[in-house]
């Protein structure tokens, strides 16, 4: 206790040894404290990848599941935009050649006519109104299938793939998706289960609405699903990235926070002789070396923690207009991290005090002031 | 010399805490200068658009041109609306392949009118609208200095698989970057002016009479109808506006220009701000780290500066020295800038080199020197609040204290 009385008037000795080079030293270490979290929202790809605005979700099923369980199951899901089914098919040839030895992936998706999110590669890659609603044999290839068969010519609107024994026109190309893409009720006509399935919601859902479905899921379906890939799934994955993303940004902030010790090291020469006075009263080396040593980590401990704060505080109303992040916000679990930067990168701080004080002995000090 | 000698000494203890401040100021002058850079192409391409007189139009592109049934359609209502009395003109995308003394090009057939108001002045050459007698080409995307103004160049263009040649008068050069005009460009989401424009070789010929004449069947080569500009007549009612802008949309994505123009302004803005946000932070970490080093300087050099007074050295010299010494990272960090983009600036200008989607301009130079005067100011602030009470005497008698 007593420790800690010296360590809280040597912080005053320190106020009113020069007000104005304390005010800079705070007014620095919230400046870098504000740089530090800035860094952190706008340039870790942990928050990138957090605030990235993915909206679906993919559950694959150890067994397939039937169409109209899964459909009278997500009757009681809100907010559902579109869902696709995918499965996967033993028997595809083109022209009456075997395509794969493996097999081939089909899906359809109830949703857009013409998706924009659909990477064109060569003909028409929606279907029309007719083709959805009357369930047409028609079929959009992905690139892996194309490349299977590109030495054929593949013409469009013409040519055939055949799945299952059922002929499918091919109308053009993506570059991403399932092996074969068929209309939701072509699908329907000839499959009544599905091994995996997409829902896409109208907007994302919050990270902890998220976790509440995720555990609905598993709570419903039990072991029934193999992996449910998320909105959050590609934040998780970096997610233990977060120690080395913030030891980078804590070295940035620790180079540029030496330039404000200059000023704690003035200070904390300046109020040498309080320290002799302590040592006369009684007190050995190692403790007025740890009051001085606790002082500083306080201050920038204090300090740091004044811009966290005020970070929290304005950043809402004033310092979101300047996020490169669009929608960016900083839970209290990360200002937490960032202060734990902070207080590692004080004490990396303090060494060069504990340096300082080593070299010179109390006596040292206390003939310097004589 | 001697004063040189004692501007450095006087350094000494400073030297790591000036280093670190030279290398943030110097960042943070880097990504100041790339956030004006971007801005001033965003603001050039909107300028470009305004000047054009475009405001007012509607832009149209049909987002399936592999499906070649909805571009026949299109090509078929633009060809009708072109009869249409509310409509004043239509620009269409206009171009094919050639060959520019043995060189590949892109030839662009453009609108007299919007293409000359958009670019003004040439900085070699001009439109040679003037003249009468031949086809006159302006090239772009080429260095302005190389290009062969003035001169007769050969032009090659594929008719029926054999390369005709033909000649051709390159009357001007557009400055360099280039900011080729392209309207093949369309994203749902935000459309905005620099999307019109991108940087590659490119032959501007008139859309007009005499190039049809010259080129005959080759300047229908290779033409693509899917998107284009509509301009209104001054008289075009709301209505017939809205009437010319449903046909287009059965089979095209429409697009207000004035819609273009103002998203434009409101991502020129949104952009300066958020770039301009990291060199801020550090700018007012820099100016902090000055301020600190002033301070602690003249504290501790308070005994020296007496010792100069004393020797006849005036308040305002001491006070120059210091403000000198403690500037002297942000103003070596500034000159450092200054020439980068002194040279740049003249490279891109002459067409030697460039980087995609940046301008540098005088307002780089401009900025630089402005932040530098910034941290300049704070320290002049801090040395003449420090020194103006300052009295050596004082200093002295508390020195034998």
């Amino acid at each position: 206790m007593k420790f800690f009385v010296l360590v809280y008037k040597n912080i005053k000795y320190y106020i009113s040894s020069s007000k104005m080079v304390f005010s800079l030293f705070v007014a620095g270490i919230i400046s870098c404290t504000f740089l530090l979290t800035y860094l952190y929202g706008n340039y870790s790809t942990v928050k990138e990848r957090f605030h990235m605005d993915k909206k679906a979700y993919s559950l694959v099923f150890v067994a397939p599941i039937e169409l109209a369980e899964w459909e009278k199951y997500e009757e009681g899901i809100n907010g559902v935009k579109e869902h696709s089914y995918y499965r996967a098919c033993f028997n595809a040839s083109f022209r009456g050649e075997e395509l794969w030895n493996g097999g081939v992936l089909v899906g359809c998706t109830i949703g857009d006519v013409r998706p924009n999110n659909i990477i064109v590669y060569s003909g028409r890659t929606y279907f029309t109104e007719n083709e959805i609603s009357h369930g047409e044999k028609v079929a959009i290839i992905n690139e892996r299938t194309y490349v299977k068969i590109e030495r054929k010519n593949v013409d469009y609107n013409v040519d055939t793939i055949t799945i299952d024994g059922i002929d499918y026109r091919i109308i053009g190309t993506t570059a991403t998706g399932p092996d074969v893409t068929i209309p939701y009720l072509a699908y329907k006509d000839m499959y009544a289960d599905a091994k995996s399935v997409e829902i896409v919601f109208e907007t994302k859902p919050s990270y902890y609405d998220n976790l509440e479905f995720v555990k609905k899921l598993n709570y419903d379906f039990e072991s029934r699903i193999i992996n449910i890939k998320t909105p959050y799934s590609d934040y998780e994955e970096v997610k233990g990235d977060t120690p080395i993303v913030l030891a980078i940004f804590g070295a940035v902030f620790v180079l540029i926070s030496m330039t404000f010790m200059c000023l704690i090291k003035y200070l904390s020469d300046e109020t040498n002789h309080i320290s002799v006075i302590q040592y006369v009263c009684g007190a050995s080396k190692e403790t007025v070396a740890s009051i001085k040593v606790m002082t500083v980590f306080l201050l920038t401990v204090f300090s740091g923690g004044l811009g966290v704060l005020l970070h929290a505080l304005t950043h809402k109303p004033l310092l979101s207009k300047i996020d490169i992040v669009e929608g960016l916000f900083y839970t209290f679990y990360e200002y937490m991290l960032i202060l734990s930067v902070v207080c590692v990168s004080a004490v990396i701080v303090v060494i060069p005090f504990i340096i300082g004080f080593s070299k010179n002995s109390v006596i040292t000090n206390k003939n310097k002031y004589k | 010399m001697k004063k040189i000698s004692l501007f450095f000494r006087n350094m000494k203890g400073n030297v790591l805490l000036l280093v670190i401040l030279f290398i943030t100021v110097s960042i943070m002058q880097l990504i100041l200068n790339y956030s004006v850079s971007g801005y001033l192409y965003y603001n050039r391409s909107n300028i470009m658009f305004s000047r054009a007189g475009l405001d007012g139009g509607i832009y149209y592109i049909n987002i399936t041109p592999y499906d070649q049934s909805t571009v026949d359609k299109l090509g078929e209502i633009v060809e009708e609306l072109e009869k249409d009395e509310a409509v004043e003109k239509i620009i269409k995308n206009k171009y094919f392949s050639c060959r520019l003394n043995m060189e590949l090009f892109q030839a662009v057939l453009y609108d007299e009118d919007v293409y000359q108001k958009m670019y003004g002045k040439l900085p070699y050459g001009d439109w040679g609208s003037g003249d009468e007698e031949q086809v006159c080409a302006v090239v772009a995307g080429v260095m302005p200095q190389n290009a062969p103004v003035g001169k007769t160049a050969k032009l090659g263009v594929s008719i029926d698989n054999k390369i005709e040649q033909f000649d051709i008068m390159i009357s001007g050069v557009i400055s360099y970057p280039p900011m080729v005009f392209d309207m093949s460009y369309y994203s749902s989401v935000n459309m905005t002016a620099d999307k019109f424009f991108d940087s590659r070789s490119v032959l501007y010929l008139p859309d007009n009479e005499k190039t049809k004449a010259l080129f005959g069947d080759a300047e229908t080569m290779g033409m693509e109808m899917y998107a284009g500009i509509v301009l209104f007549d001054d008289n075009a009612t709301p209505e017939e506006r809205k009437a010319v802008s449903d046909k287009l949309d059965q089979y095209s994505e429409v697009l207000e220009i004035d819609d273009i123009i103002s998203n434009t302004k409101h991502l020129v803005k949104e952009k300066l701000l958020v770039t301009t946000s990291l060199p801020m932070y550090l700018l007012v970490i820099s100016i902090l780290g000055y301020m600190s080093i002033c301070v602690i300087t003249i504290y501790r050099k308070k005994y020296d500066y007496s010792n100069y007074q004393i020797i006849g050295c005036s308040k305002r010299s001491i006070m120059t020295l210091t403000v000198l010494q403690i500037s002297f990272p942000a103003i070596l960090s500034m000159a450092l800038f200054v020439c980068l983009m002194s040279v740049l600036r003249s490279l891109s200008q002459k067409g030697i080199y460039t980087l995609p989607n940046l301008i540098f301009g005088y307002e780089n130079i401009l900025v630089s020197v402005l932040a530098t005067v910034i941290v300049i100011l704070s320290i002049v602030l801090v040395t003449y609040y420090m020194l103006k009470s300052f009295s050596p005497l004082q200093e002295l008698r508390k020195m034998e204290k």
